[in-house]
């Protein structure tokens, strides 16, 4: 049926274009999310379907729309980044560490009050390609070998990097104050 | 090739089986990111953008070499008719191999133009292709293929098997040139040949597809295209010619390149091996080689300037299936074909299309590397500022090869500051740290080894630019807001704010004004411009430029021109932006820079009447390019890429120092190279 929807969409059907966005924007935003921070995640995001959309013809294989809309979205985070400060890598609440330590314990480790205040600081310190695989593997519940495709890098590759990633992010988490 | 498990938030926790159950702290936060809840409206929003853009494109093409050959294809292929009464030519090759033949895939009955007649030979291993020989055709002009919906073919389904009841690969589009890259396979449903159609298997035209064809279908609907096939081929004609085209041409002939360097490129496929024109190489003007990894024999001396002879389609060579069965194609068998099978080397001298010239490293630093770091050159040493939470500036004299670390600025950590030199001493303003915007500054002064405060700033804290204006230090903030800073005085001076889009913001000096690049924050529109005055101290209205927004911004001021150059050639987007483009202060027009050097990692940096990055040196004027040699690799790392150095002309050498090494998980190297161009 996917498969289906993307070719009835490289014909030009727009409704079977809209099954997909609605099938894969949930996955496609949180990795955008973790690329660039929630103020940019929805721009991204629209942008990537956008784009999806207006170069359908270039998708070979229809089986392969998933990765290639992964791809894309991280393309278009990418681009964003390199046009946008650094530090707005990972667009953050301002102090949002601190206002997070103002949240009431019991309430702090919500995730999404620990996300923001705590994991999103700590992704933005990770070079562009670091949090790329932990953006598609955990955001996106993608396994290493998927990663490597949507990436078009050696699963070893993408397996490293994630190693990598993870201890950084294990060393920030574990010294917030360290830049 | 099913690719279903990219299924949005199905996701596949149970097949993973390689992610860490450590439960520690770090991968639970991570695990959290899968819950992040999305805005309510987000695809409605997605839908109405998607309702509201054109539909879905035709293929686009690239502007240059490969633009040009396709365009000539695209030419033939329109409107074509069936000529071959429903027999397609394609016959097995002497070895066994079936050779691929190229098609134009039209409607049937439509009129038929005219076939471009070949240039050169005739296809070699195509003997039974028949030009299409209605006269008339009219070649198509260098430019972007109109966008615009597809024509599709109804019943002209490609599939993923032989067979009808298969799943569709794609509707072929009229006008679309495929290549028959297998015999035919007959079962109970018909005959079948396999087609690719675009792209390739070997990397970096991932966009291309391989599907089957019924051949009853395909005869009805087709012709033969016939690619101008240049008798002696260099690599520059291989890399005009799409991947079909050149086995159609050159079949299994050998061919003797030179000069021609093996290099590693890694764009996804299976290739990682490539012969180049230089010592960087890339996917526009270099062709995938096979080379066997277990052969010593076959070890191809890497990066060292070679005559090779050898040829495409190996065949049974070295691995490449050709047994497979026919109705199972293997893509390994596929790209074998595509590959040029390295025969005899020699080594050849290098061309004089590549920088004279040696690299040397510098002494480390005594700080620690960084990445975008700032950095100026001061007339005797190279000044750089680290970005991050902690920064540290060091000073770096390339004449004694020696470091000295500079006094504490007082600044503290930023990302992206302002960064000028005014001629006697170093200007650094704002940037940015944790999500927030910095208003302050700081001043270094070298003959006093000494940092002082800048003087409190009559405009916002926001990301800004700041161009050294002759006497004064001109700073726009991404929002428009534009100051002048005196050095001597340590004052600011409001000025008229800029009209510009808010977004990433360039500026440049140009002698008498100003001129300011606003990129926006939407890819889809049009990177702006103004002009400032600043005797009048007015600005010029907001124009539209012919760049695209969707490109990186990789641009210097020489000469009273503004070069943007962010990709080899100059690639023209569906709107008919470019992506590189020289603006004349003179004249006030853009006009589009077909740089031919390709991407660079690093910044752009002008010496007095070249362009010069880590990877190449260009005259714009006569967009001359010259490829510097291999940069020597990094202290910690075998590679040479340096993502974000710290990049300072000195007006005789090239000094690059620390960026990152590509993203493995190695902290930037705290090492430098210099390239010195020779004479």
């Amino acid at each position: 049926m996917k498969r289906l929807h993307v070719v009835q969409a490289q014909a030009g059907d727009v409704d079977a274009f809209e099954s997909l966005v609605r099938q894969h924007t949930p996955a496609v935003y949180r990795v955008c999310f973790s690329l660039v921070g929630a103020d940019l995640a929805s721009d991204m995001t629209q942008e990537a379907f956008v784009a999806a959309w207006r170069s359908l013809d270039r998708l070979g294989d229809p089986a392969r729309f998933g990765a290639w809309i992964y791809r894309i979205a991280v393309n278009c985070c990418r681009t964003s980044l390199r046009r946008a400060p650094r530090i707005r890598d990972i667009s953050l609440d301002l102090n949002a560490r601190e206002r997070a330590r103002a949240v009431p314990t019991s309430a702090r480790f919500e995730p999404q009050v620990e996300l923001r205040a705590t994991l999103m600081p700590a992704l933005a310190r990770l070079s562009f390609d670091h949090r790329t695989v932990l953006a598609l593997h955990y955001a996106a519940d993608l396994p290493i070998r998927d990663v490597a495709r949507v990436l078009d890098i050696p699963e070893g590759t993408a397996k490293s990097r994630l190693n990598a990633a993870l201890s950084q992010v294990r060393l920030a988490l574990e010294e917030p104050d360290r830049g | 090739m099913a690719d279903d498990r990219f299924g949005g938030e199905s996701g596949d926790r149970a097949q993973s089986g390689d992610r860490a159950q450590s439960g520690d702290r770090a991968e639970s936060l991570l695990r959290a990111l899968a819950a992040v809840p999305v805005p309510p409206a987000l695809e409605a929003e997605i839908s109405a953008r998607v309702r509201s853009a054109p539909p879905p494109r035709r293929t686009p093409v690239r502007a240059g070499r490969a633009f040009l050959a396709l365009a000539a294809v695209i030419a033939v292929a329109v409107g074509a008719i069936a000529l071959n009464g429903g027999a397609l030519p394609v016959q097995p090759a002497p070895s066994g191999t079936a050779q691929p033949t190229d098609l134009a895939v039209g409607p049937s009955g439509a009129p038929s133009p005219a076939a471009s007649p070949s240039a050169g030979v005739s296809p070699a291993s195509s003997p039974n292709a028949t030009p299409a020989s209605t006269p008339g055709a009219s070649p198509v002009a260098p430019g972007p293929i109109a966008a615009g919906p597809a024509l599709l073919l109804a019943g002209t389904s490609l599939r993923a098997e032989p067979a009808a009841a298969s799943t569709t690969v794609r509707v072929a589009r009229k006008g679309a040139v495929v290549y028959v890259l297998e015999g035919s396979v007959t079962n109970a449903e018909g005959t079948w040949r396999l087609v690719q159609w675009d792209g390739d298997v070997s990397g970096w035209r991932v966009d291309g597809f391989v599907g089957w064809v019924d051949e009853d279908r395909l005869a009805a609907n087709a012709e033969h295209h016939v690619p101008s096939c240049p008798a002696v081929p260099t690599l520059l004609d291989l890399t005009a010619l799409t991947a079909g085209e050149r086995l159609t041409c050159y079949g299994s002939a050998p061919i003797t390149l030179s000069p021609v360097v093996p290099v590693r490129l890694h764009y996804g496929g299976p290739t990682s091996v490539w012969l180049a024109p230089d010592q960087q190489g890339d996917p526009f003007t270099s062709i995938p080689a096979f080379v066997s990894e277990g052969d010593p024999a076959r070890v191809l001396p890497m990066y060292q300037w070679l005559t090779v002879t050898g040829h495409f389609d190996p065949g049974a060579i070295l691995g490449c299936d050709t047994s497979a069965p026919a109705d199972e194609p293997d893509i390994d068998y596929l790209k074998c074909r595509e590959e040029f099978l390295v025969g005899p080397t020699e080594p050849a001298e290098a061309p004089d299309t590549v920088a004279h010239g040696s690299w040397r490293t510098t002494a480390r630093a005594p700080i620690h590397g960084s990445s975008d770091s700032a950095a100026v050159w001061t007339g005797k040493e190279m000044l750089v500022l680290t970005s991050g939470a902690a920064p540290r500036s060091a000073a770096y004299d390339p004449v004694a090869d020696r470091w000295r670390v500079l006094p504490p600025s007082g600044l503290g950590g930023r990302y992206a500051p302002a960064s000028v030199w005014t001629g006697e001493a170093w200007f650094i303003w704002g940037g940015n740290i944790d999500g927030a915007e910095l208003d302050d500054g700081a001043v270094y002064d070298p003959r006093r080894d000494r940092w002082r405060p800048v003087a409190d700033a009559p405009i916002g804290a926001l990301s800004a630019a700041a161009v050294w204006a002759d006497d004064r230090v001109l700073v726009l903030t991404v929002d428009g807001q534009l100051a002048l800073y005196s050095p001597p005085d340590d004052t600011w001076t409001r000025l008229p704010d800029a009209p510009v889009t808010r977004g990433w913001t360039q500026l440049f000096w140009m002698g008498q004004e100003a001129v300011a690049l606003s990129w926006g924050e939407a890819v889809a529109e049009p990177v702006r411009m103004a002009t400032f005055d600043p005797v009048a101290e007015t600005w010029s209205s907001l124009l539209d430029t012919p760049l695209s927004a969707a490109n990186s911004s990789a641009g210097v001021a020489l000469g009273g021109r503004i070069y943007i150059a962010n990709d080899v050639y100059n690639q023209i987007d569906d709107e008919g932006r470019w992506s590189n483009g020289v603006y004349d202060a003179a004249t006030r027009e853009w006009q589009p820079f077909r740089q031919t050097c390709g991407s660079s990692a690093g910044p752009i940096v002008a010496t007095s009447d070249r362009l010069i990055t880590d990877r190449w040196l260009l005259d714009p004027i006569v967009e001359a390019c010259l490829a510097l040699p291999r940069a020597l690799e990094r202290a910690n790392s075998g590679e040479t890429t340096r993502e974000g150095p710290a990049v300072v002309w000195t007006g005789t050498e090239l000094i690059l120092w620390s960026g990152g090494t590509g993203g493995d998980g190695v902290p930037p190297p705290n090492d430098g190279a210099i390239f010195r161009p020779g004479p």
